[in-house]
């Protein structure tokens, strides 16, 4: 048991990397394309190592496979999703949220700021049309926005 | 001389908020630990003289202790808080004990993510939700971002939120927010200060990342945007969805706001104070003097008495 430990724990790294490369992907990708996103990423991985680390996954049900051309391509499945978001959840805490080894974007909202963060939105939105055309802001288009 | 640590003990849990107030961000966050970090060191060493005090009057046990047994000097504070004393360190034992373990294990579930999660690059998440993350481990750190946090937020908006996220890893934000959990948990006196550590420590990502970006507004308004949708998310998943107990963590517990303060901060133009005042400056290096100072006279005062 013991002398797998290693062997083992590099297989996870390579399926997270993997896995994390297809996740950001637009859509499926082949084995050679998954290796040169990895490449991009700084893991240098043989073609065959890739392949064998994308077939696993097929194997376990975190990826689901197309076939393009004379092969195969890859995207994650909806039980890899609930996997990782799971284990983002169980990190993010029962709902107190107050571990200090996250640091997240906003926190300590209460309901009161809403009146507030809208008039201050409306602020930041102001005068600058340059980048802020595109982007409708999200108050509006939620059910429940005050007027 | 013992008593002056508690003393300055209760100045500087007082005064925390408007020092926090008149700090400029980039010393903010290492100052008021700093200052939490001697407060809770003075606390834990003025109790610890006081419960010493009070076993060297029990002859039974401090002759067990080894301690010699002699007549108790007057100058000895009175018996009655020295046994409120050993009260008080046997439950700041148990306080600091407690939070340690939490805070050890949050550290172990960080590093174990770290390390399955691969380096240089930001973690997409598929969570509904709109939260972006940066998760401190022992060994380093990784930015994660919820898929609904990349659809409420346009593109420069996206990167100003991870490079927010990445300035909290550069400054080592976790390791200063567990020293005043820490502190906190010793001393009840400084249970306001690790809110105060967290808002400090996000205006300085904010400012930081409104360097790196160039962008003051695109920041500010990715705050709101993203801290509307998160109301929103409550709210819908609040008080009616008994089924599902899942709570937001973003949304829980302060009774202050932080992010409207930031938004404000981040709009006015201006990073604010660049300067330590001087008063202020003079005020909390005295301060500190005193405390240390006191600290190991008490000391010194309670060795050659003890002897």
């Amino acid at each position: 048991m013991r002398g797998k430990g290693p062997g083992r724990r590099v297989a996870g790294e390579l399926e997270s990397a993997v896995l994390a490369v297809l996740w950001e992907a637009d859509g499926p990708l082949t084995p050679s394309q998954t290796q040169e996103a990895l490449i991009r990423d700084g893991h240098e991985l043989a073609y065959t190592s890739v392949a064998t680390t994308l077939a696993r996954l097929h194997g376990k049900g975190m990826l689901e496979r197309t076939v393009a051309g004379r092969g195969h391509a890859y995207t994650p499945t909806a039980a890899a999703a609930r996997q990782l978001a799971d284990r983002m959840r169980g990190l993010l805490g029962d709902g107190r949220g107050r571990a200090e080894v996250l640091s997240h974007f906003v926190a300590g909202l209460t309901a009161d700021d809403e009146a507030t963060l809208l008039a201050l939105l409306a602020a930041a939105e102001d005068d600058e049309p340059s980048t802020g055309g595109g982007s409708v802001p999200v108050a509006g288009e939620l059910p429940g926005s005050r007027p | 001389m013992v008593w002056v640590p508690l003393v300055v003990n209760i100045v500087v849990a007082m005064c925390a908020p408007a020092l926090a107030r008149r700090l400029p961000y980039r010393v903010k966050p290492a100052a008021l630990t700093a200052g939490a970090v001697i407060a809770a060191a003075g606390w834990v060493w003025s109790l610890t003289l006081l419960a010493v005090s009070f076993v060297d009057r029990m002859p039974a046990l401090a002759h067990r202790l080894g301690a010699t047994v002699g007549a108790p000097p007057a100058e000895l504070p009175p018996s009655s808080a020295g046994a409120a004393a050993v009260l008080a360190v046997g439950a700041t034992a148990g306080m600091l004990l407690a939070a340690a373990t939490r805070i050890g294990r949050d550290l172990i579930r960080a590093e174990r993510l770290v390390r399955r999660l691969p380096p240089g690059r930001v973690h997409v998440v598929p969570l509904g939700q709109p939260d972006a993350c940066a998760i401190g481990g022992v060994t380093g750190g990784r930015v994660v971002i919820t898929a609904g946090m990349i659809d409420c937020l346009d593109s420069a908006e996206q990167d100003a939120v991870l490079a927010h996220e990445h300035a909290h890893l550069a400054g080592g934000h976790h390791w200063l927010r567990m020293i005043v959990a820490c502190c906190a948990a010793v001393d009840p006196l400084l249970r306001r200060l690790p809110g105060l550590v967290e808002n400090a420590c996000e205006r300085w990502a904010d400012e930081h990342a409104a360097r790196a970006t160039g962008q003051r507004r695109v920041l500010a308004r990715a705050l709101g945007k993203v801290s509307l949708a998160t109301l929103r998310e409550a709210q819908r998943h609040g008080p009616g969805a008994a089924g599902e107990p899942r709570s937001t963590p973003t949304t829980c517990g302060f009774d202050h706001s932080g992010v409207a303060e930031r938004m404000t901060a981040l709009l006015d133009g201006s990073s604010g104070a660049t300067r330590v005042p001087a008063t202020v400056l003079l005020a909390t290096s005295a301060l500190a003097a005193i405390m240390i100072g006191s600290a190991v006279h008490a000391g010194t005062d309670y060795l050659a008495l003890l002897r």
